[in-house]
């Protein structure tokens, strides 16, 4: 008989690296080729925090309260058990880095460095990289390159107000400013997993939620509207258990655990029943349709109804619909995708059958 | 996986509510082409949110310390 041997676990968060884009970087479009790939992974919410909680605890916000950046306040550990615990538990040495506390929950981690300034970022992973080497146990870390973050951050965030009609007349240069960032983010995930022996791991490369070129008005890179291109991310798993594998299937962020603990073969403590369910199957063949349910909840200044403590854009997406409840002016967008990729034509109130079940599945999240 | 069954006690329990007949009539024809399947899950939606309201006051300490680190990322001027 096979003993399965303990792996070590190495998440990496691309923050807000596009699916379409990550396939087309040097290093990780190869990568892409060699692991298990999901291209169309829906967030939760298309802000961090929203988007990391959901990620680590297998369930929506609207259940764990982390729906918003002032979710981790709210946050209701009781609700669920995050990934860290369970790797914890297994005797795993628990390590992180986050740009922000109010991302990555803190709890099970037994070092946990926040550090947002790129230019201390490389000293950090030597510093994580030496603890790792060091701790005598399987080690269970996450990375977190924000680096197109930083970069909107100086060259959208801080130059473009979101009403400001000129950076939505220069979608083409945006898109190629952004196709730089994404560069500087792919050369620094390379450099970190070359410090690694992959054959002991089993590695995670995700993006918490996507970013737009400000093809819509309104939405300058993410947080402000609830468009696919801000919700959409991806996945890739690779290591030993991991065959190279491509779907364009919708799944969702919340999907990411289970499939770990899958591959572990580690069993869920039935305190909470995740929204999440593992990606396993899929890569087995099964061809089945997921649900994703996306809010957000738009910070002061980043909206003309911001509403930053609690969601109030809602939508459930399937492989070809897509429906949006706006809560602040009570009104609906029903999207065909297989017709319609850049939701630009509304079909809501045209008397399609779908709209009512697009409303009882949107529903049955918020109720 | 092996998948955790939800336990019985782990099970959602349900209570009856009296409410006002002309008011049900009300949420009846309120809920049509919502997707909002009945009476209940419309008192119970209207309820989550009312309640969430109260549950989301954050103490101002809290508060400032949020909007610091919103700051420090970029997103707040």
């Amino acid at each position: 008989m096979l003993i399965k041997m303990p792996k070590n676990i190495i998440l990496i968060t691309a923050d807000a690296l596009r699916p379409d884009v990550a396939v087309h970087l040097p290093f990780l479009g190869k990568l892409v080729s060699k692991s298990s790939f999901f291209s169309n992974v829906f967030s939760y919410q298309n802000n961090s925090t929203g988007a990391f909680y959901s990620i680590f605890s297998g369930i929506y916000g609207n259940k764990s309260e982390a729906n918003s950046y002032f979710g981790s306040l709210n946050f209701k550990k009781d609700r669920c058990k995050l990934l860290t615990q369970y790797f914890k538990e297994q005797g795993y040495f628990t390590l992180a880095h986050s740009m922000s506390d109010i991302i990555l929950p803190r709890e099970h981690f037994d070092a946990y460095y926040c550090e947002l300034d790129e230019e201390k970022i490389p000293a950090l992973y030597d510093r994580m990289l030496y603890e790792l080497k060091h701790c005598g146990k399987n080690f269970f870390v996450h990375f977190h390159v924000a680096l197109i973050h930083t970069r909107i951050i100086e060259n959208v965030a801080k130059k473009f107000k979101y009403k400001d009609k000129e950076y939505y007349e220069q979608v083409e240069k945006n898109k190629e400013n952004y196709f730089q960032y994404a560069l500087e983010a792919d050369a620094r995930i390379q450099h970190l997993l070359e410090q690694f022996d992959l054959r002991s791991c089993i590695l995670v490369i995700y993006s918490d939620h996507g970013t737009t070129y400000g093809e819509k008005f309104g939405e300058r890179f993410y947080g402000s509207l609830c468009y696919d291109d801000t919700l959409r991310t991806f996945a890739l798993f690779y290591g030993a258990d991991f065959p190279a594998f491509c779907s364009d299937l919708v799944v969702r962020g919340v999907d990411i655990m289970p499939t770990l603990l899958d591959v572990m073969n580690i069993e869920e403590d039935g305190k909470t029943i995740m929204d999440g369910k593992s990606l396993v199957p899929l890569i087995k063949g099964k061809k089945e349709e997921r649900v994703a349910f996306s809010e957000v909840a738009p910070l002061q200044g980043s909206s003309d109804y911001p509403s930053p403590k609690k969601p109030n854009i809602h939508a459930v997406r399937t492989n070809y619909w897509k429906l949006l409840f706006y809560r602040s002016t009570n009104t609906y967008e029903l999207y065909d995708l297989k017709n319609d990729s850049h939701e630009d034509k509304n079909l809501i109130n045209r008397g399609l059958a779908v709209e009512g079940e697009m409303k009882r599945l949107l529903h049955k999240h918020l109720d | 996986m092996k998948r955790a069954k939800q336990k019985d006690d782990n099970k959602l329990e349900y209570g009856t509510v009296s409410l006002p007949l002309p008011l049900i009539s009300k949420i009846k024809k309120r809920i049509i082409g919502t997707g909002i399947s009945s009476v209940s899950s419309y008192v119970s939606f209207v309820l989550r949110e009312v309640l969430s309201y109260d549950e989301g006051v954050i103490d101002e300490k809290n508060k400032e310390e949020i909007i610091k680190r919103l700051k420090k990322l970029g997103y707040l001027d």
